[in-house]
């Protein structure tokens, strides 16, 4: 018994890990179709702002996980303005190239600021004890607060102006700007909050990893399989494909191995592409 | 007398006379001396005549950018470090040592190309370098096809059986046996072995099962984990599962960094112990927070506070000219092992020829460097060294347990074929694979 809910929980960490890490690219490429190649630096951005948050300024790991998805929105202003405003409308690859390029100048950034071996933080909290297992608080804190984002996500778009004009823009920029929509404005607002949100997954995954300069690149590949397989809902697609991929693999892991966890994340990925090519919400009615 | 070996090359066995250079009569008193003439000596001497007057080219290839550059940095400091203090003693036979740096990236294919412009060079005569395993295989090759020396200064699983190739880092025989011994008298005896799901954990965690039923232990569980993971939940509920007193660490890299962290999150590291040939290879122990290595025992040839005046010297040395660039580790010191190894050798030989140098490094000129006393073993290619086991405080430091002096490296491969490079070996440009 206390096996069985010691999987369960940690299928949950392991899907939380998922969601958060995808979310910032689900708003960036699933709603502005932007394919985002910089985003594990995104992550990475975020994670030594929480850990530069705590070791330098000594804040309490709360705040300095809050000040990720700040550092990374000050990023996301300065490389939208730059980079991404003259790409819209034009093809995907152009995008591709440009964050491809910027993807490798931010690492090695990272490396000649934080060099190879930074110091990191430890994870917070203690651990809770089920049965004959322990695990720890805080892989029990990250299913929680993965929700508490969603649902503030989905209230944000869905009862929000901003939310109603972030839809508007990406869906039919055309007819949004004859409107009255300032396209531009909102794209600026929608690619920073995508930006901000990579960060708070960056700063929220930090106490749980190894903090270097290569943190985001494990994660890439993985997001985006899922924001791919969530469709075009970017929001609770993401969050199914999350569920699934993740929890596919944990499970997976667990009576097997881990290398067969990955192979079923894969494998589930490319079947469910297959049978539905607009991904897990390609059907479905809403759009969040 | 030509024997083809496992890559196809044809290898001449007789003895050809090699070109005279200036040096030529302490050379050939030399090879004489060492019983090494017959079989080894090959066209050469070419590049030694031919650039008799500049300086002597060598070459370095580490990934100073990209993902290995965690290795690759200091590791390229070192080698800068070692040539400069080489010139400013007088350099090799006299003349300058000149550094051709290549940057490989963290790419393999570099290492294939920059090992073809370095072969087709005829002014190189050796190469310190490559990091992981994977990298070496795809230069070495090329490189001792064409007569160029390769030195490999990483930790590594063995198998390596090239005449032309020498191994400074330690490999998992002489790291692993003090770790499973110690673990065995101050842990427990069931151990649970998370292995870097490629060669390196591989060969690794064969080497554990036998030497752990030599000790007298049993093993409960393995699991190899894919280099890109970084959750590690369900290894920890596992080994939560299979209740091991120690677990047996060979992973690497960044990712796996994650392993300590969330162990030790999950409460584990209260009475389960952790002892790894890995484990601060990166300087894990700086990148996690002292609560989640403290108690950590690892095995090393080197370590920054080892109490030679050699060591003393090359630290200070280091620290003066890389200010920023973090504590010095195993690999970086084998760097520095490598060069002055190859220049006794040359200096010994008196030529830069292959041939000759090779002999000279086989007849075991003892070094004494930042490790303590290492000396080439001919039959493995592998320096006999001394292994100290430390385990890391809670100020994020090393303290040494204990030293074990001048450990012999290991001539087989778990499960599959021996090597000897003086005997039958000796016109092997092979890789012995393990059987596991």
């Amino acid at each position: 018994m206390d096996e069985i809910a010691v999987i369960a929980l940690s299928a949950l960490t392991s899907i939380a890990i998922l969601m958060l890490a995808s979310l910032g690219l689900a708003v960036i490429f699933g709603l502005m179709r932007i394919v985002n190649m910089a985003h594990g630096e995104f992550l990475m951005i975020g994670a030594f702002a929480t850990t530069v948050a705590v070791r330098v300024a000594e804040f309490p790991i709360w705040l300095a996980i809050l000040c990720a998805p700040v550092a990374c929105a000050v990023v996301g202003v300065f490389v939208e303005l730059a980079f991404i405003r003259p790409l819209y409308g034009r093809r995907l690859i152009d995008t591709l190239l440009v964050t491809s390029g910027l993807s490798l100048i931010l690492y090695q950034v990272a490396i000649n600021i934080f060099g190879t071996a930074p110091p990191g933080i430890g994870t917070p909290g203690g651990f809770a004890e089920i049965g004959r297992y322990t695990v720890s608080h805080y892989s029990l804190f990250l299913p929680a607060v993965t929700v508490l984002i969603t649902i503030l996500l989905y209230v944000l778009f869905k009862r929000t102006r901003y939310g109603l004009l972030a839809r508007a823009a990406s869906d039919n920029a055309d007819m949004a700007s004859v409107l009255g929509v300032e396209v531009r404005r909102v794209n600026l607002s929608t690619f920073v909050l995508g930006s901000a949100l990579a960060g708070l997954g960056g700063g929220l995954i930090s106490p749980m990893v190894a903090v270097s300069p290569g943190v985001g690149q494990s994660y890439v590949g993985q997001t985006f399989m899922t924001v791919v397989t969530g469709g075009p809902a970017f929001l609770l697609g993401t969050l199914s494909a999350s569920a699934l991929l993740g929890g596919i693999a944990n499970v997976v892991s667990q009576l097997t191995t881990t290398l067969w966890g990955l192979t079923a994340l894969l494998v589930t990925a490319i079947v469910l592409v297959r049978l539905l090519p607009r991904g897990i919400s390609g059907n479905w009615s809403r759009q969040l | 007398m030509a024997a083809p070996d496992k890559q196809g090359n044809t290898v001449a066995g007789s003895t050809i006379k090699t070109e005279a250079s200036n040096t030529g009569t302490s050379r050939r008193k030399f090879l004489k001396s060492s019983g090494a003439i017959a079989g080894t000596a090959m066209l050469g001497g070419v590049s030694s005549v031919r650039a008799a007057k500049g300086p002597i080219h060598v070459a370095s290839m580490f990934d100073v950018t990209g993902g290995l550059s965690i290795y690759g940095l200091p590791e390229m400091n070192v080698a800068r470090m070692a040539i400069a203090e080489i010139n400013k003693n007088g350099g090799v036979l006299g003349r300058q040592v000149k550094l051709h740096e290549y940057d490989t990236q963290s790419r393999i294919e570099l290492y294939s190309r920059y090992a073809q412009e370095i072969a087709v060079n005829d002014d190189i005569s050796i190469v310190v370098g490559c990091i992981t395993g994977a990298s070496r295989e795809a230069a070495r090759p090329i490189l001792t096809k064409n007569n160029k020396l390769l030195f490999f200064p990483s930790v590594d699983e063995g198998g390596e059986c090239d005449k032309y190739t020498f191994m400074q880092g330690s490999d998992i025989l002489q790291m692993s046996t003090p770790l499973i011994d110690w673990a065995v008298k101050n842990a427990g005896n069931k151990f649970y072995v998370v292995a870097a799901d490629y060669i390196y954990g591989h060969v690794a965690s064969a080497w554990n099962k036998t030497l752990v039923e030599r000790a007298g232990g049993s093993i409960v569980g393995v699991e190899f984990i894919p280099l890109d993971v970084s959750d590690f939940g369900s290894t920890i509920r596992k080994i939560q599962s299979a209740q091991p007193s120690v677990i047996m660490s060979n992973l690497v890299g960044g990712n796996h960094m994650a392993f300590y962290r969330q162990f030790a999150a999950a409460g584990l590291n209260r009475n389960i112990a952790i002892v790894s040939p890995s484990f601060g290879l990166a300087n894990e122990q700086l990148v996690l927070a002292p609560e989640e290595t403290n108690g950590i025992v690892v095995s090393y040839s080197y370590f920054e506070t080892l109490p030679y005046p050699e060591n003393k010297a090359f630290v200070s040395m280091y620290r003066r000219q890389y200010p920023d660039a973090g504590p010095l580790m195993d690999l970086p010191a084998q760097v520095w092992n490598g060069w002055h190894q190859w220049r006794d050798a040359v200096e010994a030989a008196g030529t830069t020829e292959i041939n000759a140098v090779v002999a000279a490094m086989e007849s075991g000129i003892p070094f004494h460097g930042p490790s303590g006393r290492i000396l080439m073993d001919a039959t493995s290619h592998r320096n006999i060294q001394d292994i100290n086991l430390a385990q890391v405080n809670d100020k994020r430091e090393y303290q040494i347990l204990d030293t074990q002096r001048q450990v012999q490296p290991a001539t087989t491969v778990p499960g599959s074929e021996s090597c000897d490079l003086v005997g039958k070996d000796k016109n092997s440009h092979r890789m012995i694979l393990p059987n596991i």
